[in-house]
């Protein structure tokens, strides 16, 4: 086989790519590379390497600190065509990555008030549009079969 | 066409595109039926999106593109993916696999990181690998087609390796009690699931069976066709019984639209090393 100028460059960058996607699953620096992950440069394949697979995440809101907490969001039972069409996981998914990564934020004290987030956005813009009143805060919480409900978050009390 | 990368190259490229269009027209179907979301206002309203942190450009971007464009490039998308499983062309094949690549760039920059899962990225993936084999076949250059089997298959092995390795790090992976703990959620569960394949010793031989497929996967690149053939059909079961049990239905479609490149770098690489057919 003789290679061209471009196919030597294009196998060179693929090859790159490959130890690089290999590099940022394994290696310390993972972070660093949150918008190369973004766009699929960089994908990262840990599927369901991370506790919060092994849980139910909900959202839950309430008025002020002192009412009851009422359920917003959680994810959707699914249907019995759920392998084949499954337009509902589109959402579903976007709050349950945007609970999980908060959830994950807060537990390495990554959080603080003032929160800009995606993640942080994501779900207050959802509590803005679904919860029953005009002001309050929302909770995460995890749960499990047999276990009792965890809280993994409150946020600070907001007026939408 | 006398190289026989280029050969194996243009062997794949029809598999490909099936599984790249059936991807692709589910994808742009289920965001179609959920496109409300991306309304002022919606879960993914772009305008809401540019008032995150996030790069000036993209930010510009989701500030000023309109929010009935999400409902434009799900239609697009899928129009594309209807022209790419009728044609064999490489005149409409190379601009139409560009296009679908653009479509979901476009998509990422303007709907953020929360929106992609594993599904999406392992597609777009595999465009990109079929966009550089066709060139490769189009304009005969072995080098060119090489890197596309090499992107696809390289990176599904990878993918493969690093879920299966990654596993093994993790105690409840070992020992099965995360496969049943995510059997047993809501979320990710199946109820109808019967009860005793949720016990430990079920569960242990499975979530072995999981880490050792992933894990060791790389070396049936270096094996005889038939074992490729093998752990290829292995795997694809595995995304099958993960959209049953899971509802993660567009994995399935996904990854094996990078089987036919996978299957192309095994014949490519056995008889460079002197390996057995």
């Amino acid at each position: 086989m003789t290679l061209s100028i471009a196919g030597t460059v294009a196998l060179a960058l693929v090859a790159l790519h490959l130890a690089a996607t290999l590099a940022v699953n394994f290696g310390p620096w993972r972070s660093r590379f949150s918008l190369a992950d973004m766009l699929g440069l960089l994908p990262r394949w840990r599927f369901f390497t991370h506790q919060r697979g092994t849980v139910d995440i909900a959202i839950l809101c309430r008025p002020d600190e002192a009412g009851a907490w009422t359920p917003l969001w959680a994810f959707r039972p699914r249907g019995s065509w759920a392998w084949l069409w499954r337009p509902g996981l589109a959402a579903d998914g976007v709050l349950w990555l945007a609970a999980c990564t908060l959830a994950q934020r807060h537990a390495a004290g990554k959080f603080a008030d003032g929160d800009c987030s995606a993640a942080y956005a994501t779900i207050l813009g959802h509590v803005r549009r679904e919860a029953p009143f005009r002001e309050g805060q929302f909770a995460l919480v995890e749960s499990a079969p047999g276990r009792d409900r965890d809280l993994l978050f409150t946020s600070p009390i907001h007026r939408w | 066409m006398t190289d026989p990368i280029l050969t194996i190259a243009a062997a794949s490229l029809p598999a490909t595109r099936w599984l790249i269009a059936a991807w692709a027209m589910l994808t742009a179907a289920q965001w179609l039926a959920s496109a409300r979301h991306f309304a002022p206002g919606g879960l993914l309203a772009w305008h809401d999106l540019s008032r995150l942190p996030g790069p000036r450009w993209s930010r510009a971007a989701q500030r000023h593109m309109p929010a009935g464009l999400a409902r434009l490039l799900f239609v697009a998308q899928a129009l594309l993916a209807v022209m790419l499983a009728v044609t064999d062309t490489h005149a409409v094949m190379l601009p139409t696999l560009a296009a679908l690549i653009s479509i979901q760039g476009v998509l990422v920059i303007l709907s953020g990181h929360l929106w992609v899962d594993g599904s999406d990225k392992i597609a777009l993936i595999a465009m990109v690998g079929a966009l550089l084999a066709a060139m490769g076949v189009a304009a005969e250059d072995a080098g060119l087609a090489l890197a596309g089997l090499l992107l696809a298959g390289g990176q599904l092995t990878v993918s493969y390796f690093v879920a299966g390795a990654s596993k093994i790090s993790v105690p409840g992976w070992r020992d099965g009690s995360w496969l049943t703990a995510i059997l047993a959620t809501s979320t990710w569960g199946e109820p109808r699931f019967p009860a005793c394949l949720r016990t430990g010793g079920f569960a242990f031989v499975a979530s072995w069976s999981v880490i050792l497929l992933e894990a060791l996967f790389p070396l049936a690149l270096l094996a005889p066709a038939p074992i490729l053939a093998a752990a290829m059909a292995a795997m694809m079961v595995f995304h099958i019984l993960t959209a049953i049990l899971m509802g993660l239905n567009k994995f399935p479609w996904a990854f094996a639209a990078a089987y036919p490149a996978l299957w192309g770098l095994g014949a490519v690489i056995r008889p460079s090393l002197g390996l057995p057919a």
